[in-house]
């Protein structure tokens, strides 16, 4: 397990949304794939995951409903909804124009300037 | 959207508040435990994984904490705790909570009386056209109806003939409109289609008022329904029997008979076609304990008070009110009001020594043409604070009482409720006599007894003999009239009217002897 790295700010709801947007999914399991989609290399502060799902919630963005974990418990499934499957794409396109413009700017040296 | 999901959600966290609580705690608990099977399953043995899971997640209750904070929970949470709290406390202290609540419900209720009242005297306008320019005219300073409310002393009375000779020539006014002072019950029976009385069902008793034949155009008081009293229905006496209905009694009485118009009713036993209704919020000029019904026109006196007639050259009796339009002029220039006011004097002059005939000494002529002002002319209420001519002439006070003046009046009283004056004169300023009403509120029963007195203490032997005369008269014919209660109620005021000569032009006269 190399190093991990925190979230940067503000990027923890577009990345639990992108994680629900795979397919329904438990508190833990969004959890679960975060981590493996980064391959080992975010770590979602526990203190966060449930604010942010519970304010995701409230905000309309996923949905929740009862459902059965692999190994046959009652648990709590989180869904897209509609409008966060549009939340999710204009954040990605935000995020994207964003990351491109820094990746275009760090490089700089005085010369180009 | 998203606003719409978040009350939803809010609503949703309010009502199912318990529910959701134990599904978090489940839901956080499926997480402790899946961690700690994925403990178990890389070799940690079960009680210590799970001892090793808890350790991780952390405490349940902090992850509340933040999941409630996050939703934005906490104001609600702890508005309900605070109001808890307070009501605990208001239990604990029953004294304090009584003393409490009953200062809070005597504040409230003290305020809204005398708000009512404020409304009704200061803030409301007529809904008529330009109610700045109505005046009323009356014997005293303080007097006059405000907001529908009688203010100071019963106002001016004047007999027939001179109201007559004013709608004529109302001078430099938009126009002189009268009415009877007193609204008195009249018994009224619908006719039947064939046009005949119908026996069988009772007599109602309602409050009618004479008006004259411009009453309604000087207010500029339009009708729901077909037409108002026109100055035709009120040319001749014993001719017009037309009258107006309220809103009230049509709706009441009438079963807001769409109809109505053109169909007749009888008044004591006369038919008087019904021409028109007034709509809701017009309940005449001055506010009655009992709000007015019906308006007819004056020329049917006789039919209406059940009294001979008072419609004749001087008659001497005094049972008119007077009421004008100003005009746009001396509605907002003082020195034009004035010019008004000094015609009025001019009018009431020549009444006297028309009056007075032949029979007046050169010395009583200066004395009348001395005497002044003898016409006061108030404005209604929204102009000014009060009445201009306080403000004109501190004196005031000092004039000889011979004024002939009054205050305005705001026709149509909101509520149904109306205090009676007694007639007191006030020599209180202005905040004063608003308040008064109040007092006379609380003794509604002394009105109908006070002229009397009234009446002795201010004219001379000779009129009160005349007066009493009358007022055994006034009995008499009383008990002929279909209602005995409103005989004996209207009766006192009868006594005022149409015996009284004008309080105040006879008051000066006798002064002047």
């Amino acid at each position: 397990v190399g190093k991990r790295i925190d979230l940067l700010q503000g990027t923890l709801d577009m990345l639990i949304l992108k994680a629900v947007s795979l397919g329904p999914l438990h508190g833990y399991g969004v959890l679960l794939r975060i981590r493996q989609v980064s391959g080992e290399q975010l770590e979602i502060q526990q203190g966060s995951l449930y604010p942010a799902l519970y304010r995701l919630e409230h905000q309309g963005l996923i949905a929740s409903e009862c459902g059965e974990s692999d190994n046959n418990r009652k648990a709590k499934f989180y869904r897209l909804t509609a409008a966060g499957r549009r939340q999710l794409h204009s954040e990605t396109e935000r995020w994207n124009r964003m990351a491109s413009l820094i990746a275009s700017i760090l490089p700089t040296t005085l010369e180009e300037v | 959207v998203k606003l719409f999901a978040r009350l939803r959600s809010w609503l949703k966290w309010i009502v199912k508040r318990a529910r959701l609580e134990t599904a978090m705690e489940a839901e956080l608990r499926f997480h402790i435990e899946s961690i700690a099977e994925d403990l178990v399953r890389s070799g940690v043995p079960q009680p210590e994984a799970l001892r090793r899971a808890r350790i991780q997640f952390g405490g349940i209750e902090s992850h509340k904490d933040a999941i409630r904070a996050s939703l934005g929970l906490r104001f609600w949470d702890q508005l309900w705790m605070d109001l808890r709290y307070g009501v605990r406390m208001l239990a604990k202290g029953p004294a304090f909570t009584a003393i409490a609540l009953l200062s809070l419900a005597l504040g409230i209720g003290g305020n809204t009386a005398i708000f009512t009242l404020m409304n009704q005297v200061m803030l409301r306008n007529l809904p008529v056209r330009n109610p700045e320019q109505l005046v009323a005219f009356g014997d005293s300073e303080f007097g006059g109806i405000a907001g529908g409310i009688d203010l100071g002393a019963l106002g001016g009375y004047f007999p027939w003939d001179f109201t007559r000779s004013l709608q004529t020539d109302p001078g430099p006014f938009q126009g002189v409109a009268a009415y009877c002072s007193f609204s008195n019950k009249v018994s009224i029976r619908p006719l039947v289609a064939s046009g005949n009385v119908n026996a069988s069902s009772p007599a109602l008793l309602a409050p009618a008022n004479l008006v004259s034949g411009n009453y309604f155009s000087v207010l500029d008081a339009q009708p729901l329904l077909g037409r108002t009293i026109l100055p035709s229905d009120d040319a001749t006496p014993g001719s017009g029997a037309v009258t107006v209905l309220s809103y009230h009694f049509w709706q009441q009485s009438l079963s807001s008979d769409p109809s109505i118009l053109g169909k007749s009713i009888t008044i004591n036993g006369t038919p008087f076609e019904v021409v028109g209704v007034m709509p809701q919020g017009f309940l005449g000029i001055k506010q009655e304990l009992e709000p007015t019904d019906l308006w007819t026109p004056i020329s049917m006196q006789t039919v209406v008070l059940q009294q001979p007639s008072m419609l004749t050259p001087h008659s001497g009796l005094y049972f008119l009110h007077l009421f004008a339009r100003l005009s746009p002029r001396a509605a907002s220039n003082k020195a034009e009001l004035a010019r008004s006011q000094n015609w009025l004097n001019q009018q009431i002059r020549n009444g006297i020594r028309e009056r007075e005939g032949g029979t007046m000494s050169a010395d009583r002529q200066l004395e009348i043409s001395r005497a002044r002002p003898l016409a006061y002319i108030s404005v209604w209420f929204k102009d000014c604070p009060l009445f201009p001519e306080f403000a004109l002439s501190p004196s005031a006070r000092l004039r000889p009482s011979a004024a002939v003046t009054g205050p305005p009046a705001s026709p149509f009283p909101v509520t149904r409720r109306r205090p009676r004056r007694t007639g007191t004169r006030s020599s209180t300023a202005s905040l004063g006599s608003i308040l008064r009403p109040l007092e006379y509120r609380l003794s509604q029963d002394v009105p109908s007894t006070m002229p009397t007195a009234r009446i002795a203490r201010r004219w001379p032997s000779s009129t009160r003999r005349s007066l009493a005369t009358f007022s055994q008269k006034a009995t008499r014919s009383g008990s002929l009239s279909s209602s005995t209660s409103t005989a004996s109620k209207g009766h006192g005021r009868l006594l005022v009217s149409p015996a009284t000569p004008n309080p105040g032009i006879l008051a000066m006269l006798t002064r002047l002897e």
